[in-house]
């Protein structure tokens, strides 16, 4: 299992953080993995982006996750960055981010149009992890969104889900054995529906398409490598 | 809504990349209703009961026989909406001031509409209509004066209007004014203003009869397409006086066909009493609603909370090198962020800091806040538990917002953390000085320029009724201390630019009238330079003095205070300028008209905290040595929107005043930020006010210390609060 943090972001500027070491963490990770995407030093010159590869993210040894936003041609790595109380937000190289429980997104920035934050009941098969067939029958989820006042427009949804066919899903060349699950989710002023697949036996969500707002629409993420806890 | 149940087939498809058109559509969403010649909700020359989401705003222009209308119309609120609107009707003919007759006479009218939405449709039960009640022309020369009072019902695709109205609306299909049973002075209309702009509250609901008017709009499967047919009750029979007006009406019945080419832009088309061709178009938009998406770009810093094992030391607090090396190191991410570090201060316990700001970037203050906590809390040694953060606008410094750093690793990532860090910062008047011995931004002095083409946009001047030009606009500060700054502007107009229009005719010293002197010709122009002071006199208390050019038809010396504590939701304020009338066509003479003043104002503010309505009232000196008020109110979003409306009385004779009898005005400003999808502060902002009198006129001062602070006080920033974590 991969750790994802460090406190040793603290004193970051005494330790002379230059302009975008937003993390050193996440920095580390986007050298390893996205050698594209970091800014060369001074007489260096940028190092070839290759396809991603399983090998890179075990070197990194950071909890990576993928997401494509619907209309994007290629997904987005995104590498965690901090743990908060269990909410643990993922950063990409541009610093956008999501913030997760467990599988479940429950915040977003800079991707368009920002998911402020997001409760659900429990048990939540997806912060939880929950084999498949005991799922509960329905969990309501409520979405914060942008509003003009400290708190935020409020979308509250009961979902239920329906059991689809077991399947085998690659994520970067790991194979996961599943279900699909469908995760109907209805409003008073609107509806969606989240589309997961969850691992056979313990009921852990590798993939889903998941709602993150009215305008944002679905996101497809991938957990390549788990979050496993605070690094001491 | 696309999607599965049960089965794999979609879900494979889905995880294989095909998820376009996986929307989420929203149940029970209602199309925008669309606007009628006048610019308002309506059919085609008839209103409905209907209205425009809250909020919106539209720029319409439609033509007809002989007709043309510019309209600028705003829902005020969810149940008010008011129209300004420019119209010309060719062949209106006039007898000029010697009593000759001239057919060919074109009217250029001003005018203004409201509408009252008494009830939403199903608002009461669900089968009742809305119901509207209109004033058109209120405040005019009342060549469109009438009042109405429609229903609205929607069936299915079909919208059924029926109305009834007085004034123009009462030509045809009448029944005798039912007012006329209570009061035979109510049979009498009188719609003579004079030189117009008075509100016309004596010919209310007022003539012999009452129109029946009507007309149905279909939503065809066509998307975006509505056909319109109407019943007119208006007989246009004041436009057909003239011998040269080849405007007949034949018929009273209507129709039409409007396109929605996209949201916010559309055309019609129409037949117009029975022979005419008349045609639309229209630009809307929302300010709740911008155009791109709002939050697109780097997110915020993550921050990652400090370990129970971090050293929490206190040394570096006593240490100026420390103290030199830290606040640089915060200025440079700041600076990386879009935030300018100006000061910093540490409390000599090591358990508090104190940075002062400038918000370079962000459009909303509190966000800008809240990015620099998460530097904070990022850069910070353990020890450092509270952070006070001062923004600065122009120099001054405005507010220090305190933020405990243990709330707000408790609540960063949370659900609800906006209403929770809410509860939790304190919020008090910035002091007008950071503590002795602190780290200053060593940059002064401090030289700003910019380079701008500066489009322009000139409304409601008779016989121009519309220009669009361009001027290039060098802007250049020279910032020698916080707040103590030189400004110098150049204006160099570029393109369609007017010529010398000659000395205005006006019964007070020119200083508006020849206003369009100022910017006519090719010749360079010096807008303003200025020295000018911003300071703090305490917590609650500001200042400015300014001398120089003071703006393009002004010079001379003034001084301003306002006293607003950031808890209360009003403040006051006082200015007195000297200023002398600059010469029209030299930067630096004043001969051409000798004449100064001494002008001034006392001023209240007041945010009503209803829907933003922010309402202003200043009592003093005008620039024409009259005395007398101005009443402003706008609605400001807290997006950097702002519509807003003003009106001034003096002393000033209806007569003297000319046109219009009394100045009054709108205007619209729109940040830049609400079309591109990048932060910026930049805003546009566009007047319609009447003609140029010189009854009532201000000093135009482009730092006038409310509009710098008001940003800052505990309301604003409550109503921004929600981008703190974004």
């Amino acid at each position: 299992m991969r750790r994802a943090l460090a406190a040793a972001t603290l004193a970051l500027a005494l330790g002379g953080c230059a302009n975008g070491e937003f993390n050193p963490i996440v920095e580390a990770a986007v050298n390893e993995i996205l050698p594209g995407e970091r800014a060369p030093g001074e007489g260096e010159a940028p190092a070839a982006a290759g396809p991603v590869t399983r090998e890179q993210i075990t070197r990194a040894d950071v909890a990576t996750i993928r997401a494509r936003l619907v209309g994007d041609q290629r997904p987005t790595f995104l590498f965690a960055a901090s743990d908060n109380g269990g909410y643990v937000t993922f950063a990409s190289s541009i610093r956008q981010t999501l913030t997760l429980r467990g599988s479940w997104i429950t915040a977003s920035r800079g991707l368009g149009w920002d998911l402020l934050s997001a409760t659900s009941s429990r048990p939540d098969p997806l912060v939880t992890p929950i084999p498949p067939g005991s799922w509960p029958a329905m969990v309501r989820r409520s979405y914060e969104f942008h509003a003009f006042a400290p708190q935020g427009r409020i979308e509250s949804f009961e979902c239920r889900y329906e059991l689809g066919a077991v399947r085998d899903v690659v994520i970067l060349q790991r194979l996961h054995r599943g279900v699909e699950i469908a995760e109907t989710c209805v409003g008073e002023t609107r509806s969606f529906e989240n589309l997961h697949f969850a691992d056979a036996a313990t009921g852990f969500v590798w993939r889903s398409l998941q709602w993150l707002g009215p305008q944002q629409g679905l996101i497809d993420l991938e957990l390549v490598e788990p979050y496993s806890g605070r690094r001491s | 809504m696309a999607g599965r149940r049960g089965g794999a087939t979609v879900p494979t498809l889905i995880f294989a990349g095909a998820v376009a058109g996986f929307g989420a559509p929203a149940v029970g969403e209602t199309v925008r209703p669309t606007l009628n010649l006048y610019g308002l909700t309506g059919l085609i020359d008839m209103p409905t009961a209907q209205s425009q989401p809250d909020a919106q705003v539209a720029l319409s222009y439609s033509y007809f026989g002989e007709t043309q209308r510019r309209n600028f119309s705003f829902q005020i609120l969810p149940r008010i909406t008011g129209v300004v609107r420019y119209s010309t009707i060719e062949n209106w003919g006039q007898r000029d001031d010697d009593g000759v007759y001239d057919p060919t006479y074109d009217l250029f009218d001003r005018s203004f509409d409201v509408q009252f939405t008494l009830l939403k449709e199903g608002e009461w039960r669900s089968w009742t209509p809305a119901i509207g009640l209109g004033f058109r022309d209120f405040l005019g020369t009342g060549v469109y004066s009438s009042e109405y009072l429609v229903a609205t019902k929607t069936i299915q695709d079909f919208t059924v209007t029926a109305g009834i109205g007085w004034g123009r609306l009462s030509q045809k299909n009448t029944f005798e004014n039912p007012f006329c049973a209570v009061s035979s002075s109510a049979c009498d209309r009188d719609n003579e203003f004079g030189e117009g702009g008075k509100l016309s509250t004596s010919t209310f609901f007022r003539g012999q009869n009452v129109g029946v008017f009507g007309g149905v709009e279909w939503r065809t499967p066509i998307d975006g397409l509505n056909l319109k047919v109407e019943y007119s009750t208006d007989d246009y029979k004041r436009e057909q006086q003239s011998p040269a007006s080849d405007f007949k009406p034949e018929s009273q019945v209507n129709v039409g066909a409007q396109y929605r080419i996209r949201e916010g832009i559309e055309v019609g088309g129409y037949w117009m009493y029975g022979s005419e061709v008349g045609l639309s178009v229209s630009i809307s938009g929302n300010p709740l609603r911008p155009l791109v998406p709002p939050d697109l770009g780097t997110g915020p810093l993550p921050v990652v909370a400090r370990a129970a094992s971090a050293p929490t030391g206190t040394g570096w607090a006593q240490n100026r090198g420390a103290i030199d090396q830290l606040a640089a190191a915060l200025d440079e991410i700041l600076r990386a962020e879009g935030m300018q570090l100006e000061g910093f201060a540490a409390d000599p316990d090591g358990r508090g800091v104190e940075v002062a700001i400038t918000n370079l970037r962000f459009q909303s203050d509190p966000k800008a806040i809240g990015r620099t906590t998460r530097v904070l809390a990022a850069g910070l040694p353990a020890s450092v538990e509270t952070f006070r953060i001062t923004p600065m606008q122009d120099g001054l410094r405005t507010s220090t917002i305190t933020i405990d750093r243990s709330d707000l690793e408790a609540e960063v990532d949370r659900p609800n953390a906006g209403e929770r860090s809410w509860e939790n910062v304190e919020i008090v008047g910035a002091t007008p000085a950071l503590p002795p011995g602190a780290w200053y931004r060593d940059a002064y002095p401090d030289f700003e320029w910019s380079l701008v083409p500066a489009p322009f946009l000139t409304l409601l001047t008779p016989g121009d009724p519309i220009r669009v030009g361009l001027n290039i606009d060098l802007e250049t500060t020279l910032n020698l201390a916080p707040g103590l700054s030189l400004t110098a502007n150049i204006s160099q107009p570029a393109l369609n630019i007017p010529n010398d229009p000659g000395p205005s005719e006006t019964a007070l010293p020119p200083v508006r009238s020849d206003q369009p002197r100022y910017f006519a010709g090719y010749a360079p122009k010096l807008p303003q330079l200025t020295a000018d002071y911003l300071f703090k006199l305490n917590e609650n208390t500001y200042g400015r003095a300014t001398v120089g050019l003071i703006e393009r038809m002004f010079g001379g010396v003034g001084g301003e205070v306002l006293w607003k504590p950031v808890d209360q939701s009003w403040g006051l304020g006082a200015d007195v300028n000297w200023v002398a009338q600059r010469d029209y066509d030299s930067p630096f003479g004043f001969g051409y008209y000798d004449y100064n003043v001494v002008t001034g104002h006392a001023s209240l503010y007041w945010d009503t905290g209803y829907y933003g309505l922010e309402a202003q009232v200043d009592a003093g000196r005008y620039l024409a040595g009259d005395w007398g008020g101005t009443f402003s109110l706008s609605r400001r979003f807290p997006n950097g929107w702002a519509v807003g409306a003003y009106f001034t009385l003096t002393d000033v004779t209806e007569e003297d005043f000319g046109e219009g009898s009394f100045d009054k005005g709108v205007s619209i400003s729109i940040p830049f930020r609400w079309t591109v999808p990048f932060e910026t502060r930049a805003n546009n902002t566009v007047s319609l006010t009447s003609v140029s009198r010189d009854g009532g006129a201000q000093l135009q001062v482009s730092n006038a210390l409310y509009p710098i602070v008001r940003n800052y006080d505990r309301n604003r920033l409550s109503r921004n609060w929600g981008s703190f974590w974004q």
